[in-house]
């Protein structure tokens, strides 16, 4: 079993996990709030007063965002299936670290995994994602070609997004409420180039069609043979 | 229903189509009349297709062939826009003193070919795309320029198109990706909509 390769750079900026496990928690809630909101330069101070007399706060810092490398990395680069294949990995990457603290560090990187897979994985070439759909039933009752006619007609709203998930977006919110304008105006513009609606219609025996049709991939999706090969990939 | 007012006097048809309808089964010979007016209904009901020439309808008097051509093209139009039935044409075309041939052509055609003109009518006009055909697949990533290792998901691709009447070539309208929960979401959305069609349809 293969441990994670990391940095010489890397490893000194985690010297700061051998430490008892309570400080390394904090650490980690750290590192949780730096991939919601950024860092937090106060919060890092506190820390190091408070917890770590002898560090500065960059040291801290780069502590936290040593963790989050970390946390890249082993999403990206091992293929962990179970607990004890992970527990087995950080224990080979830090041999020095105490069973308390490579417990915590599992669970770190646990509970943030599918939060990476999402944002990191599948975002290499974003595809758009379809993330909300708004109808509308219409009755045509006349047109400029036709003026007589009843046409039953079904308008949707397709809402796509470029954004890997959409969990991951509800993670990735921001506060904006002490934003300045520019930087409002440049996350609009970036929210514009993401984002795609398009308008189209289709009338109802092509809706049967289409739901049938979506069906058929779903049940195709859950065959044994496509899990099969998914697992193997995996 | 109220009887509508003669075409020349509801100012329906043009002078330049009444002329060129007068044309039939006098300056046009009654088989020539024929091949123009099916060759003028192939025009209307497939505007885009490449239709084969009849060079014989403009060897004696193009001009004039032309002119009838448009004018067909016309009556056959406004015909189905104002939602004549086969009785209502023939009284139309009474008023203006066609050929009677040239009118029982006229109306034989429109009689045999409304429901593909009303179909015709429908597609005109501003729409949004219309989505009559679906296509999907699914592929499950195996290694990435970002990862080493695969997400372990198969994901959907779904492509939503129509077919060009004209070409029966295939054009996409949009495509996106989603992975089984938003595929069984989007399911249920289109069912909901289904459901809604149905309960109006009972109502």
């Amino acid at each position: 079993m293969s441990s994670l390769r990391l940095s010489q750079q890397q490893r000194d900026h985690l010297t700061l996990l051998q430490r008892p496990a309570s400080d390394v928690v904090e650490l980690c809630k750290l590192a949780f709030d730096y991939l919601i909101n950024g860092p937090n330069p106060s919060r890092y101070e506190t820390m190091a007063k408070k917890y770590i007399e002898s560090c500065s706060p960059e040291a801290v810092q780069r502590a936290v965002e040593a963790l989050i490398s970390l946390l890249i990395s082993v999403t990206t680069r091992v293929s962990v299936n179970t607990s004890a294949h992970m527990q087995s990995v950080l224990r080979q990457t830090f041999p020095e670290l105490s069973s308390d603290v490579l417990e915590v560090l599992e669970q770190f990187v646990t509970s943030k995994r599918n939060f990476v897979e999402g944002s990191i994985k599948s975002a290499n070439i974003r595809a758009y994602r379809l993330v909300n759909l708004n109808w509308r039933l219409e009755v045509r009752t006349a047109s400029r070609s036709l003026l007589d006619q009843c046409t039953v007609c079904i308008v949707m709203k397709l809402y796509l997004h470029t954004e890997p998930k959409n969990e991951n977006r509800e993670l990735l919110s921001v506060d904006l409420s002490d934003r300045s304008e520019q930087e409002l105006a440049t996350m609009e513009e970036d929210g514009r180039r993401h984002r795609k609606d398009v308008i189209v219609q289709t009338d109802v025996s092509s809706l049967v069609h289409m739901i049938k049709t979506l069906e058929d991939a779903l049940a195709e999706s859950k065959t044994r043979r496509v899990r099969n090969i998914v697992d193997a990939i995996h | 229903m109220e009887k509508p007012p003669p075409p020349e006097d509801s100012g329906l048809l043009s002078a330049t189509v009444v002329a060129g309808l007068k044309s039939l089964g006098n300056i046009i010979t009654p088989a020539l009349t024929k091949l123009l007016i099916a060759n003028a209904l192939k025009l209307t009901l497939h505007p885009d297709a490449t239709i084969a020439p009849v060079p014989e309808l403009y060897a004696s008097n193009a001009a004039c062939a032309k002119q009838s051509e448009y004018a067909v093209v016309t009556l056959l139009s406004l015909a189905t826009k104002h939602g004549w039935d086969g009785f209502m044409l023939r009284q139309q075309l009474d008023h203006l003193s066609i050929n009677s041939a040239a009118i029982e052509e006229l109306t034989r055609v429109y009689e045999d070919n409304r429901k593909d003109l009303v179909l015709r009518q429908l597609q005109l006009g501003h729409n949004f795309p219309h989505i009559t055909d679906i296509q999907w697949r699914i592929a499950c990533d195996v290694k990435s320029s970002t990862s080493d290792c695969s997400t372990g998901v198969a994901s959907f691709y779904i492509n939503l198109g129509h077919f060009r009447p004209s070409s029966g070539e295939r054009v996409t309208i949009v495509e996106f990706v989603c992975n089984a929960e938003e595929l069984q979401s989007l399911i249920n959305r289109l069912k909901e909509i289904e459901r809604h069609c149905s309960q109006m349809a009972v109502a």
